[in-house]
């Protein structure tokens, strides 16, 4: 269970009190007692709305039906090959054994006369695992990018949920806080996404080994290294690390190996404190920015490997899917 | 030199079955494929202002080829499957000798 959003209204008010609070004592200290809160230079509303851009954001709990559909979808379409090893999601433990029933059937109509038969072979059966690779790769890059979006979420709110209630407690201590107190927060350690790339597609569907192996992170053995070849697919660049995500149950880990930023809120004053945590909600903003923009990038890129590999996403109609009843046998002809 | 009889038999009985048994079950494997993969979870990426661009059409847009690809995939298997057992059963009415062989290992498919 993520932190929820809804809460952190209560928190700005507590820490409108906690402010107030520490002024009148700052006040008292310097014997001006009697300290009245301001009421018209905007720090009330100030402290009372400095959560409101992060009232209404994705829910994390929300994602895990998605991955898990997704998954399911993949499970289909997991051709002779795919197992953990290869595809870096250990979800995946089986290909789906039906789909290599497509290519018995292309060789069964070698021996038929018929165009429409023969090409039916040569244009869709011989082609069709390339495309179920890259059909499966499409489901393996977008699964990835739903649960790094679910994960830059939790890594938010988390973050949030630390840093509301860190703040109250500083602005509680602000007259004896430790100067190197620091919140510590998950921000920008971040979770990079994906990066998972496609077959090479085309009529060769030749992948680079060497850029397969040495592939950011992840290492390979041999044999998959060899399964991926055959298999059609280039490189899959995992990054995660770090952030587990409940509702996904997937790893998702920054490139920087899970590392996490710390940012101080300085406890020299109240105003010190509150104008350090806008800076540090600044940072978190920066980080949804960064993030999501990395997820974009890559679905961008899976985006464009689709429209340029058309040809391997979505075959063309063999002439055989649109025959006749009447016509049938001269599409496929006969067979010798 | 073109099959005859019980060899024509024998074949129209395995292209029966590639049409009837295995293209199918695949067509049904995209199906599921396509029952699972949503339509658009964009529903889910909404956020306030200042908070960067919200990644949902983008997503929404990947949903959307998958969406096409298993769907026509699915269409085409299931439309070579027909033309398949068409074939073979139009083929077993034209030699009496193939056709006792076809429909006997009709059965037993």
């Amino acid at each position: 269970m993520t932190f929820d959003v809804s809460e952190l209204p209560g928190r700005a008010q507590d820490l409108l009190t906690a402010y107030n609070n520490a002024m009148m004592e700052m006040m008292a200290s310097a014997g001006a007692y009697g300290y009245v809160p301001p009421t018209d230079d905007g720090t009330s509303s100030k402290i009372l709305n400095i959560y409101n851009d992060f009232l209404s954001i994705p829910d994390p709990d929300q994602f895990g039906w998605i991955t898990d559909d997704l998954l399911n979808a993949m499970k289909q379409v997991a051709a002779d090959g795919t197992s953990s090893s290869n595809t870096g999601d250990s979800s995946i433990t089986f290909s789906n054994k039906d789909l290599d029933g497509l290519k018995t059937s292309g060789d069964e109509l070698e021996n038929w006369t018929g165009v429409a038969a023969k090409k039916f072979k040569s244009d869709y059966a011989d082609v069709f695992p390339s495309m179920v690779h890259a059909h499966y790769s499409s489901y393996l890059i977008l699964r990835h990018a739903v649960a790094a979006e679910a994960a830059v979420w939790k890594t938010v709110r988390d973050d949030l949920d630390k840093l509301s209630n860190d703040a109250i407690h500083a602005m509680k201590h602000v007259n004896d806080c430790h100067p190197n107190w620091k919140v510590i927060l998950e921000v920008a350690g971040a979770v990079a996404a994906i990066a998972l790339a496609l077959p090479s597609g085309g009529t060769s569907l030749a992948v680079d080994a060497a850029a397969t192996a040495s592939v950011e992170g992840i290492t390979l053995t041999a044999e998959a290294t060899a399964a991926i070849s055959e298999g059609g697919y280039n490189a899959w660049n995992a990054v995660t690390a770090g952030v587990t995500v409940v509702s996904t149950g997937m790893d998702v880990v920054g490139s920087g190996g899970g590392k996490t930023d710390q940012y101080g809120v300085d406890c020299g004053s109240p105003d010190q404190i509150i104008s350090s945590l806008g800076s540090v909600l600044g940072k978190i903003k920066d980080y949804i920015k960064s993030q999501e923009a990395k997820i974009v990038a890559d679905l961008l890129g899976l985006l464009s490997d689709i429209d340029s590999h058309k040809d391997v996403f979505l075959l063309p109609v063999p002439d055989l899917a649109n025959a006749t009843k009447s016509k049938v046998t001269t599409e496929m002809g006969h067979p010798y | 030199m073109a099959l005859h009889g019980e060899d024509l038999g024998a074949e129209l009985a395995n292209i029966w079955h590639d049409g009837k048994k295995v293209l199918p079950k695949v067509a049904d494997d995209y199906h599921t494929a396509w029952l699972n993969t949503p339509v658009s979870i964009s529903g889910y990426t909404t956020r306030g202002g200042g908070l960067g661009t919200d990644p949902g059409p983008t997503f929404d847009a990947v949903l959307n080829h998958l969406n096409n690809v298993t769907s026509h995939t699915e269409t085409v298997l299931d439309g070579v499957g027909q033309a398949l057992v068409w074939t073979a059963d139009i083929y077993a009415e034209t030699d009496a000798s193939a056709k006792a062989t076809f429909d006997a290992q009709k059965n037993q498919l």
